[in-house]
């Protein structure tokens, strides 16, 4: 138990030498301390529990392989999602998933009774949009906004410029804006039809 | 409309989070479990020593910044050298055209004079008063050779 305590208090830099001096439990308490937000980032990208488990697995066995190239120039973090990415988008790449393959997507969707079916749709219309994007704008949406992650952070997992994480964020953003004023003037619109068909049919029931 | 934009970013953002689909097992046995497949597989592998090829690459990797200006640099100095040689090769092209052209013009000129010195009357009737030699064949009809060829030579000089 004190072990365990003393494994919680060190940092992740004082873990990784501890494993590179040959103490493989260190890593254990690595895997527990990132295995959740590798398992949210890949689940983004994989859309299946398993595969997403297979991605983490992978990218954990990746890190511990390569552990000697790894400086501590970047955040250990930064660098395990870097290789969960990497490992996410070559795995699509093997099984040649559709990136806009959104039907096997769990959806959690906070509906009422009243507004369920709006709620639903938009929550569908997000996810498919996002799903659509280009991977780079795409990994940076995600770690933008989900994982809360600085441009900085973000550039170091995409291996890019600043700059380029930046653009690639706000293009993603652009993209999804556009979308959803179109969606936004679609259903205006169709609102607007129904609403004329709805008034024919009242005129006419009338007249019968 | 900056402001329109970003607040629209943020509500879009707000709404993102919301709506986020993602939903991740809160049990700790199932995370208990997914460390332990990973750990398994750990086991079953070595820390990989570093070559110092890896190691180069790595660094060169990690300077992204430095390797982004190198890129743009590249691009920069190789348009360049593209334009350069593609309006050098035009200049030259253009001379070279401009030499050509002078040259058969006195070809030209030269084949007229003696045409025209064999037979000045029959070259006259053939010519059509278009074009500049027609000023040449106007003064050959009058089988004035000699003023022919002081203008030519004054018209020469000038040019």
């Amino acid at each position: 138990m004190k072990r365990e305590n003393d494994q919680d208090l060190k940092t992740d830099l004082e873990l990784i030498d501890e494993v590179r001096k040959g103490n493989r439990s260190s890593f254990s308490e690595l895997v527990k301390r990132h295995q959740r937000g590798m398992l949210r980032l890949s689940m983004r990208f994989m859309k299946d529990m398993d595969l997403a488990q297979d991605v983490v697995q992978d990218s954990f066995i990746k890190a511990y392989e390569k552990l000697n190239l790894f400086e501590g120039r970047a955040s250990f973090k930064s660098w395990l999602y870097q290789i969960t990415v990497n490992t996410a988008r070559n795995k699509l790449r093997e099984n040649r998933y559709d990136f806009s393959n959104i039907d096997d997507v769990h959806l959690s969707v906070s509906a009422t009774a009243e507004n369920g079916m709006v709620h639903a749709a938009v929550s569908e219309i997000i996810q498919t949009e996002v799903d659509r994007l280009p991977f780079k704008q795409k990994t940076a949406l995600v770690l933008r906004v989900y994982e809360d992650m600085s441009f900085a952070e973000i550039a170091e997992v995409m291996e890019c410029p600043y700059d380029t994480a930046k653009a690639n964020y706000r293009h993603a953003l652009l993209k999804l804006k556009e979308t959803f004023e179109a969606q936004s003037e679609l259903r205006k619109w169709t609102e607007d039809v129904g609403g004329f068909f709805m008034e024919m049919n009242a005129k006419f029931a009338e007249a019968e | 409309m900056k402001e329109t934009n970003s607040m629209k970013d943020a509500l879009l953002v707000r709404k993102m989070k919301a709506e986020d689909p993602i939903e991740l097992p809160m049990d700790d046995m199932f995370f208990d479990k997914l460390h332990d497949k990973i750990m398994a597989s750990v086991e079953k592998t070595e820390v990989k020593p570093v070559s110092k090829w890896e190691k180069t690459w790595v660094f060169l990797d990690q300077k992204t910044a430095w390797r982004a200006k190198a890129r743009k640099a590249v691009k920069l100095s190789i348009a360049a050298v593209t334009m350069t040689i593609g309006l050098s090769l035009l200049n030259l092209s253009l001379n070279f055209y401009q030499q050509a052209q002078y040259v058969r013009e006195n070809i030209n000129k030269q084949s007229i004079i003696e045409a025209a010195e064999k037979n000045p009357a029959a070259w006259s009737e053939l010519m059509t008063y278009q074009n500049e030699n027609d000023f040449y064949s106007e003064i050959l009809s009058q089988r004035d050779i000699a003023t022919f060829t002081e203008v030519d030579q004054v018209l020469s000089q000038s040019l």
